[in-house]
């Protein structure tokens, strides 16, 4: 362009060429503009180059506008066309989502103090809705997760729901059917307990299966200080796993025979046991109402283990009244 | 004081209601008008700047009313799904810009301006009002300022077209992906080259 001025703005005499645009669209920082105006005070020279650069801008400006007018002048046609797709995609969108709901409620429910600057800025608010929306979703998650109850917690329920269901009853017997098998032998025991009166009485068959299984059955819960008279309790569940002070209590989620929702409740007692000691047991206690349905206990045996499981076929309290007083006294079986 | 307070809501309805680029749409007042009807009105101030930006950079005519619509109605999507957009405008131009880079990838050469378009260009300056003298003098200067135009490169017309939009350097390169750097640079290069060909 101009000799004199390349030579002079090398010389640093003027400032560089390259700022001339940065000057005029005022993109330059603060103090080079000052050292500008200064110098535009005092350079003629400058001042030329500065209106030669706004004609350019004058000339491409008035070429923008002639060449394009005719093109994009308003359009009622395109307009409508575009009113229409966008009819169309609002009507399929018609109700907004969930995120844009929350989050314009997130907006417009900021308090406007010093602090909305702060929150405005986009990280920070959406970490803040992310980590609100991850809790909300863990709530919601949470709630329909199976529940689960600690040992004890499982024990307590059980032990509540029995007591209170036996106190509905006057001078309540508790009348229990249960199946007990070990070794693939199997026993049925009858047992009645007058709560009150502490009468009981038991029946089982005859035969020498369920007199041998029986046998086993009653030494095994002896030998752990388990009521031979309440074969499924949760008291005395309770109490035989509280008098143990290294154990292992699980509870897990599973299904009855009957395919009624239950926890089962597991008790491991590891170390080495002494012959005739439990070393596992499982309780099996209905949700729905907390009543124990089955249980296994392993007891040690000099030749590894033996097992018995439980199983709970009748259970029923009756009216004590409704017993003659002779039904407890001849015990059968056994 | 009841009366202060309502005027106050009603500056800020109509505050909100005119359009500022640079504000979220969402803010004071935002009950008064649904996401449809905020891309319509930014569809009637924007659409003209985006197809001449269009136009002038992709000398795509034919497409550029489409990339344009389409832009708006990708607003709209992006808004209703809570999107926060700060710089509508911006976006908008950024939206167009990639659309049309899209369609145009295949091609090499982009002419700033078809040829047929510029013919009927002509015609149609010549049937404006200017005494004779001007009209050449000006017909003269655009024909320059088109050759000139139609030797820039892509970029350098990208960054034009923007900054004729109004877009600070730090917007440019924000839609074009450049520092703001280089978009100083490439318009210097650009005032320098279409100042040669207009100032002589």
């Amino acid at each position: 362009m101009d000799k004199q001025f390349q030579n002079l703005s090398f010389d640093g005499e003027h400032p560089p060429r390259e700022q001339f645009l940065m000057f005029i669209d005022g993109e330059l920082p603060a103090k080079e503009v000052q050292k500008w105006e200064a110098h535009l005070a005092a350079c003629w020279e400058c001042r030329v180059q500065i209106g030669k650069a706004e004609e350019t801008i004058a000339d491409i400006m008035e070429f923008e506008n002639a060449v394009m007018k005719d093109y994009v002048s308003p359009s009622v046609g395109k307009t409508n066309d575009f009113h229409s797709k966008l009819r169309e995609l609002a009507k399929q969108n018609q109700k907004p989502s969930f995120r844009s709901r929350f989050s314009s409620f997130w907006r417009n429910n900021q308090i406007s103090s010093r602090f909305s600057a702060f929150w405005f800025q986009n990280r920070i608010r959406q970490f803040a809705t992310l980590t609100l929306a991850s809790l909300l979703i863990f709530a919601v998650v949470f709630q329909f997760l199976p529940k689960t109850v600690s040992a004890s917690e499982l024990l307590n329920k059980s032990n509540s729901a029995y007591k209170n269901r036996v106190l509905s009853v006057t001078k309540p017997v508790i009348y229990q059917k249960i199946k007990i098998t070990t070794n693939n032998k199997t026993a049925i025991l009858e047992v009645w307990n007058d709560v009150e009166g502490k009468r009981n009485k038991r029946k089982a068959a005859n035969d020498d299966e369920t007199t041998q299984v029986l046998k086993q059955f009653e030494a095994a819960l002896e030998n752990n200080n388990f009521d031979i008279l309440k074969p499924l309790s949760s008291e005395v569940y309770q109490n035989w796993s509280g008098g143990i002070d290294i154990k292992q209590e699980n509870v897990n989620r599973t299904k009855t025979d009957k395919n009624e929702s239950a926890f089962d409740l597991s008790t491991k007692i590891p170390g080495n046991q002494e012959f005739g000691k439990i070393v596992e047991a499982n309780f099996l206690v209905r949700e729905a109402d907390w009543h124990p349905v089955s249980g296994k206990i392993s007891v040690k045996t000099a030749d590894g283990m033996q097992v018995f499981e439980i199983t709970e076929i009748t259970f029923r309290v009756i009216k004590g009244v409704s017993i003659k007083d002779d039904f407890f006294q001849n015990n059968e079986g056994n | 004081m009841i009366f202060r307070s309502q005027n106050k809501k009603i500056f800020l309805a109509a505050q909100s209601d005119t359009l500022d680029f640079g504000a979220d749409i969402f803010r004071a007042g935002t009950a008064t008008l649904t996401i449809e009807e905020k891309v319509k009105q930014y569809f009637e101030q924007l659409r003209e700047p985006v197809l001449r930006y269009l136009i002038a950079t992709f000398g795509e005519i034919a497409q550029a009313e489409e990339i344009t619509q389409e832009s708006f109605l990708r607003l709209y999507k992006s808004l209703n799904e809570g999107q926060h957009i700060l710089n509508v405008k911006a976006w908008v131009f950024r939206v167009a810009h990639n659309l049309a880079i899209n369609q145009i990838k295949s091609r090499q050469f982009i002419q700033p301006l078809e040829e047929d378009s510029w013919n009927e260009l002509e015609r149609t300056l010549q049937a404006k009002d200017a005494n004779p003298e001007q009209k050449l003098l000006q017909k003269e200067k655009y024909k320059r300022l088109r050759l000139a135009m139609s030797r820039l490169t892509l970029i350098e017309r990208e960054c034009l077209n923007l900054r004729t939009k109004g877009f600070r350097y730090k917007e440019i390169g924000e839609i074009l992906e450049l520092s703001t750097t280089s978009v100083a640079e490439t318009l210097y290069r650009v005032i320098e080259k279409l100042g040669k060909e207009t100032n002589g």
